[in-house]
């Protein structure tokens, strides 16, 4: 007769010889299990939709001219099949924490009451329409989404995005045009993102951090940022508004050491694609000086334009991010390299690790540059024609049009890892991208 | 008196059955390659899993079943598991559908890893799929299947994936698996036909 499930005689024998096996396995083996993890992080950014220009691979089919997204993403601006898969299997791999890299909604209003509401009472449909509703409920809706990694294990650690805290004249439905002009922070914007964000990074203040130490399993030290005086302040990379809980920064100990994180605003009021370098300088000297061994910072715009085209015979690709200032990107840069810190980042939609010197020749070394822009946005990399009849680009890279995010793992005696996970645009197996053994 | 001639074939039927039984070899029934590296691997962890499909021309009993895994950055050697999982095919050349069987296994090191001493019987001639799971029970992190790029010795008839929304065929990314069975012994033949002698020589003198 079919056995319908194994027998617990066979199981328990089969197991027996794995043990058996096991105790007389190789010597890189066991140096791999003497060696454990003991902590980890998960990091991606980007999974906002776009209502204008999605890529064709995420619309109904046919995907042909007219093509529509399906109304639940229109409504909530969110590829929420990509966002959805990633969070589930960045739950699977067990990372303690997830740091987003800016641009979660698609955002890009005015988060403001409008003027002509104080003399002309607002329709449903216009309170419904307006950028501040249009930003609070897609905050919402992402929140949803990673709210089940708060129950598994994962403490989720968001970082602003321009989509987050700009305000884009082609977006907005709060007048003719962004008060700022095109494409600049907002105050306002500021203040929507902490009023949906600051519960998940005020967690991290010790008088109320039960959560996160739930969650991570570990206390949140020497937290910064939680709070305008401890934050990023008027100077030459700031504009002057409040950036607490914008650019923040903690420890966590683990039996690998101390590992510093910090994580910055790239596009503050009136200073739009900048760091705050002078505050990211005092607080990576402030956390070597507590012992610091590693130190990962986290920002939205990549301090080096992935050229996704530059192989591919296009025309190459750049000042997408921090090196439309190159000066003052450089100057960011040298901070980085003199820590040795890894920078994670997405704003452009793909995914490229590499490294780069410090372009002031000062400090020696070549930190890593991880760019994860693949959460869900459309495709920088586009597919070439017109639907149906597209085709996918020439690639320069294989993940260049993936699904993609990063998992770093410190094991015990110090050693950090990276891998990179990710699926392409046809929802394929999840792949390993690539992996880096000696990552700090 | 009578009952003699049939007591010697049921003995006889026995004695080859019992022989032919002891002698029966597993052999390999799906081997689908060795790989090499050349592309990157594929994720299992418990969101992502993979299968292959083998054919059973008669019946058989599984006896070992592993696929080839790296440990990658994520897994701890000794104590990380997976399951591995037997379906049958939702219909002839289909995608993995009723759960036959299942077991837990360890993995060890990069290479063949999976289980043996299996005794998955009764298995009728049909299509069937050996799948690599990362359920509840288990606790690997994240292993690494890597990809074959040349064909084995006994083919996979086709591969599968899933990503947390059920099973859909996997192409461009074969993986390493071997499956080995013992066929179902004709010792068993002898005695279905022996004892159908016995029966029908009864019935005669009856």
């Amino acid at each position: 007769m079919l056995k319908l499930q194994h027998s617990q005689f066979s199981f328990k024998r089969i197991a027996t010889r794995l043990v058996l096996g096991a105790s007389i396995i190789g010597a890189s083996a066991s140096l791999h299990a003497a060696d454990p993890i003991v902590f980890s992080f998960a990091t991606v950014g980007d999974s906002r939709q776009d209502p204008i220009k999605a890529d064709p691979t995420t619309l109904l089919p046919p995907k042909a001219a007219g093509a529509k997204l399906l109304n639940q993403d229109k409504i909530w601006l969110q590829n929420t099949k990509s966002w959805a898969r990633i969070l589930r299997t960045v739950q699977s791999q067990k990372a303690n924490m997830l740091f987003v890299n800016g641009d979660l909604v698609m955002g890009y209003g005015h988060a403001k009451v409008p003027n002509a509401w104080a003399t002309t009472p607002p329709s449903i449909t216009q309170v419904v329409g307006s950028d501040l509703v249009r930003f609070y409920t897609q905050y919402a809706y992402w929140r949803g989404m990673v709210a089940n990694l708060m129950e598994t294990g994962t403490y989720v650690l968001p970082v602003a995005g321009n989509h987050e805290t700009e305000c884009n004249n082609a977006v907005t439905t709060n007048g003719v045009s962004c008060p700022s002009g095109n494409k600049k922070a907002l105050v306002e914007n500021e203040d929507a993102w902490r009023a949906n964000m600051s519960d998940l990074i005020e967690d991290l203040n010790p008088a109320v951090s039960q959560r996160f130490q739930s969650v991570v399993g570990s206390a949140p030290l020497n937290v910064v940022g939680l709070n305008a005086a401890s934050a990023p302040q008027a100077d030459d990379t700031i504009g002057g508004t409040s950036q607490a809980d914008l650019s923040y920064s903690f420890d966590i100990n683990t039996a690998g050491g101390l590992l510093h994180f910090a994580i910055i605003n790239t596009d503050p009021v009136g200073r739009d694609s900048h760091t705050p370098t002078t505050w990211l300088a005092a607080d990576l000297a402030a956390a070597k000086a507590r012992g610091a061994a590693k130190f990962f910072v986290f920002g939205h715009k990549p301090a080096f334009t992935y050229d996704y085209a530059g192989p591919t015979g296009l025309p190459p690709v750049s000042g997408q991010g921090l090196d439309v200032d190159v000066p003052a990107r450089n100057a960011f840069w040298k901070v980085i390299a003199q820590y040795n810190a890894a920078y994670f980042c997405g704003h452009e939609h793909s995914t490229f690790v590499d490294q780069h010197a410090d372009p002031t020749g000062t400090f020696a070394a070549t930190p890593w540059h991880v760019l994860v822009g693949g959460g869900g946005s459309p495709w920088d990399d586009a597919l070439v024609g017109t639907c149906p009849s597209c085709v996918e680009p020439l690639l320069a890279h294989e993940a260049d049009r993936y699904y993609a995010w990063a998992v770093v793992r410190v094991r015990q005696s110090g050693a950090v890892s990276l891998d990179l996970y990710g699926f392409d645009d046809n929802f394929g197996p999840t792949k390993v991208v690539q992996s880096i053994a000696n990552f700090q | 008196m009578t009952t003699k001639p049939l007591t010697s074939l049921l003995c006889v039927a026995l004695a080859a059955g019992s022989l032919v039984t002891t002698s029966a070899h597993a052999a390999l029934i799906l081997d689908s390659g060795t790989p090499d590296n050349s592309k990157s691997p594929l994720s299992l962890d418990g969101s992502d899993f993979v299968a292959a499909e083998f054919r059973l021309g008669d019946g058989a009993t599984l006896t070992t079943v592993q696929a080839y895994l790296n440990g990658g950055s994520g897994s701890t050697a000794g104590s990380d598991s997976f399951s591995i999982v037997l379906y049958a095919a939702d219909a002839a050349g289909g995608l993995p559908g009723t759960q036959i069987a299942s077991v837990q296994a360890i993995w060890n090191a990069d290479g063949w890893n999976g289980a043996s001493g299996l005794n998955w019987s009764g298995l009728a001639a049909g299509d069937y799929w050996v799948a690599f799971e990362v359920g509840g029970n288990d606790s690997t992190t994240g292993l690494e299947i890597p990809v074959i790029a040349s064909l084995g010795t006994v083919p996979a008839h086709a591969y599968a994936f899933s990503a947390g929304a059920g099973y859909q065929y996997l192409s461009g990314n074969d993986i390493g698996v071997q499956v080995s069975a013992v066929p179902l012994p004709p010792a068993w033949w002898l005695l279905s036909g022996a004892l159908a002698g016995i029966a029908a020589m009864r019935r005669r003198r009856a």
